[in-house]
């Protein structure tokens, strides 16, 4: 052997190791698909029958992230490798107790944990919101009617099954809804205005003599039919409820792992190392400088973060919101406050949806800069980056553009006015498509040209559908209550691989794919109890497989545009509210990244077989 | 006639003085909630959020519209009379016309952890 060889071996060592070090990019599939040594076990039902889709989920103690995996066909489970450590382990599902026990994980070696549930009486608690809607009686056209009017009215601060969970006597539904009614009308344009233009023909006044808006007009007409239906179904007497179930997840939909990481209090922005769950924690301050800390605050467990199924639905606001997240190219997932985030061509975050500043965090000095809007203007809940490195974001007027370099905001008008503009996205020809929710339509700014357009959707027209229900004088509402002939599109996002804007229609349950090009709108309703799922915002992976996030379902869906199927995945926690959904395809496996609004945590999915792709 | 009208404008200065206190009481920033530290206690925080807050914890939002309680019930179990069958009471009849009651939502339980809350609160 040559007398260099050794060296030249060990140069080539060296040289491999460097090549191949734990640079984060890499780094994100090792944890969560493989398969092999670690806990794994059985879950069965008390008479031994073995449970399919069920969540086993598993939290080191004083950790901050949390792993599940769902049962096979013969109820079997297995974890891929967890670090050494003593863990809590629990399982549910609905109609069954939650099981809780600890064990000793030892890095290595084969842990098998098998689980019985013992049946649970009041499986009620445990419902999903699609479930609630599902199990309220619909045999009469009314009732039909009515599950539609909760569903559509009563599921934007909360989930409709938040209320329904609960039971009360007539006069204090008729509390509640009077205080509903009194907070959906300080979001309510001007008490006068018809969204999208014009004025109410006459002014109508609640019972101490203030008028009333665009959705208090709605809720008013449904009032009384809400009351009596809820005190019939959710009242003192007990109502017989049949609770229809989605059936547990199988095959493909049950592979998966999903990771989820408790979200701190506090600060501005977030950024997450998926290897380690760690968060390190930024603050923009007054001052306009940056300051960080990698001990942030955390005030999360099972009792208010939907781990235990059998706590039920709760109102998101109390708890800690993530709403948005951003996967970064640098290997960090972002997740900042706010509605809206976006990244430039560097890959620096952009955010700020619903403040008076667009702000930008450069991920190498790992600062922040702000641009404060014209005084009086804020934005709405959209964000986006052109090529070119501008950032744009909905407003009340349509859009703003803001070029970096100079600071300056430019204003592009919505052709509707008042069309209550929410989520934006940038398509593949620069041009930016800014959802309109209160009136059924989505604007655009043309990329070449910088003119101002608008596409329309159809309204809801079926036979359940009545004179009152369509009638034109009702006024179209705003953001959280709709009258039921409308859609509702909420946000939206380019397939920047083609000529697609898909669109959520967050009160229908239909998604919409919307030519860029053409401008042809194609619609495709959700099946089943998912038409309850308020389907919210999107991403398009690199094989065209669209994703997308639903507040009302703890799920998130998958849709094929050549085959036009719907595949649903589950996650562990119950009443996430998710409203954004993120994306890792960075690898050959696509990872879906949803953060929870309600939940305190957000979530990473990885898929063990092919439907990643 | 000048004693009663001395004793109405005393009277008049001391409830306007109440009133001012109380309306100060609403906008005035309130202290903070106890942490929960057992079990039990986190449970019935847990139970509050998803019951009592449309109400009980205070923003300009629901005070422009009128909607919030008169307290945050911050302190409340260290307030002078108030015991558990009192705070039950409250939880389960409610005031007609002003507060809802959860009498046909909570278990014995869950009350019992929401009286272990407020005491702390």
């Amino acid at each position: 052997m040559h007398r260099s060889f050794p060296a030249l071996m060990m140069a080539s060592v060296f040289i491999a190791g460097v090549l191949c070090a734990d640079v984060p990019a890499s780094s994100r599939a090792q944890i969560g698909s493989s398969r092999g040594t670690g806990l794994r076990g059985k879950v069965t039902s008390s008479d031994q029958k073995p449970l399919e889709g069920v969540p086993v989920s598993v939290k080191a103690l004083g950790s901050t992230v949390t792993t599940s995996v769902f049962t096979n066909p013969n109820g079997d489970y297995d974890f891929p490798p967890l670090p050494e450590g003593r863990y809590r382990i629990w399982a549910q599902a609905v109609g069954f107790e939650l099981s809780r026990s600890e064990k000793t994980i030892a890095a290595g070696a084969t842990t098998q944990h098998d689980i019985t549930l013992p049946p649970y009486k009041d499986a009620w608690r445990q419902l999903s919101g699609v479930e609630w809607l599902e199990s309220l009686p619909g045999d009469t056209a009314l009732d039909r009617k009515m599950k539609r009017i909760l569903h559509y009215n009563c599921g934007t601060c909360h989930n409709p099954g938040f209320a329904i969970q609960k039971r009360f006597a007539r006069a204090d539904w008729e509390l509640i809804i009077e205080r509903m009614s009194k907070i959906a009308g300080t979001t309510d344009p001007s008490d006068n205005q018809i969204p999208g233009g014009g004025e109410f023909a006459q002014v109508m006044l609640d019972d101490e003599g203030n008028p009333m808006g665009s959705q208090r007009r709605i809720l008013e007409l449904y009032k009384k039919d809400i009351v009596d239906y809820l005190t019939r179904v959710r009242g003192p007497e007990p109502f017989p409820l049949t609770l229809k179930l989605l059936p547990r997840p199988t095959g493909e939909a049950a592979d998966i792992v999903v990771t989820e990481y408790d979200t701190p209090e506090g600060g501005t922005m977030g950024r997450l190392d998926p290897r380690t769950g760690h968060i390190r924690q930024y603050t923009l301050n007054s001052d306009g400088s940056t300051s960080a800390t990698d001990e942030p605050d955390y005030y999360n467990y099972e009792y208010r973060n939907g781990s235990d199924w059998s706590r039920g639905m709760r109102v998101r606001y109390p708890e800690h919101e993530q709403h948005d997240l951003q996967v970064g190219r640098d290997g960090y997932v972002y997740l900042p406050t706010g509605i809206g985030v976006d990244l430039s061509p560097e890959g620096n975050v952009w955010f700020g949806g619903m403040s008076t500043r667009a702000v930008r965090f450069d991920i190498k000095t790992e600062k922040f800069t702000h641009f404060p809007l014209p005084t009086g203007s804020r934005f709405r809940n959209g964000i986006g980056v052109d090529s070119k490195g501008n950032a744009w974001g909905s407003t009340d007027a349509g859009t703003y553009r803001l070029n970096p370099q100079t600071g300056e905001y430019r204003l592009f008008r919505s052709v509707s006015p008042l069309g209550r503009p929410y989520g934006l996205t940038v398509d593949s020809q620069d041009g930016v498509w800014f959802a309109q929710v209160a009136i059924d339509k989505v604007g655009y700014v043309d990329g070449r040209t910088g003119e101002v357009g608008e596409v329309a959707f159809s309204p809801i027209d079926d036979e359940e559908l009545s004179p009152a229900d369509r009638d034109p004088s009702l006024g179209p509402g705003w953001t959280m209550i709709k009258p039921l002939y409308q859609k509702g599109p909420r946000r939206l996002r380019a397939d920047t691989r083609s000529n697609a804007v898909w669109v959520a229609h967050y009160h229908a349950g239909i998604i919409a794919r919307v030519d860029t090009q053409t401008k042809k709108v194609t619609e495709y309703k959700l099946p089943g109890a998912f038409v309850y799922s308020h389907p919210y915002d999107f991403e398009v992976d690199k094989y065209g497989m669209v994703w997308f996030g639903m507040s009302n379902a703890d799920y998130f869906g998958r849709f094929n545009p050549v085959t036009e199927a719907f595949t649903f995945y589950p996650l562990p926690t119950r009443d996430h509210n998710a409203r954004h959904i993120g994306l890792d395809d960075s690898q050959e496996m696509t990872e879906v990244w949803v953060p929870y609004s309600g939940a305190g945590k957000v979530a990473r999915v990885q898929f063990r077989t092919s439907s990643g792709k | 006639m000048r004693t009663f009208h001395a004793v109405a404008s005393f009277s008049l200065l001391v409830c306007g003085a109440i009133l001012s206190i109380t309306l100060e009481a609403q906008l005035a920033p309130q202290a903070s909630p106890g942490v929960p530290q057992t079990d039990q206690e986190r449970r019935g925080e847990a139970l509050f959020i998803n019951n009592c807050t449309l109400c009980h914890v205070f923003t300009e939002q629901k005070l422009s519209i009128g909607i919030q309680a008169r307290t945050e019930l911050i302190g409340l179990g260290k307030r002078p009379g108030t015991d558990d069958a009192a705070l039950r009471k409250a939880i389960l009849q409610g005031i007609p016309g002003r507060k809802p009651n959860f009498q046909y939502i909570l278990t014995p339980q869950e009350v019992d952890e929401m009286v272990a809350y407020l005491k702390i609160r």
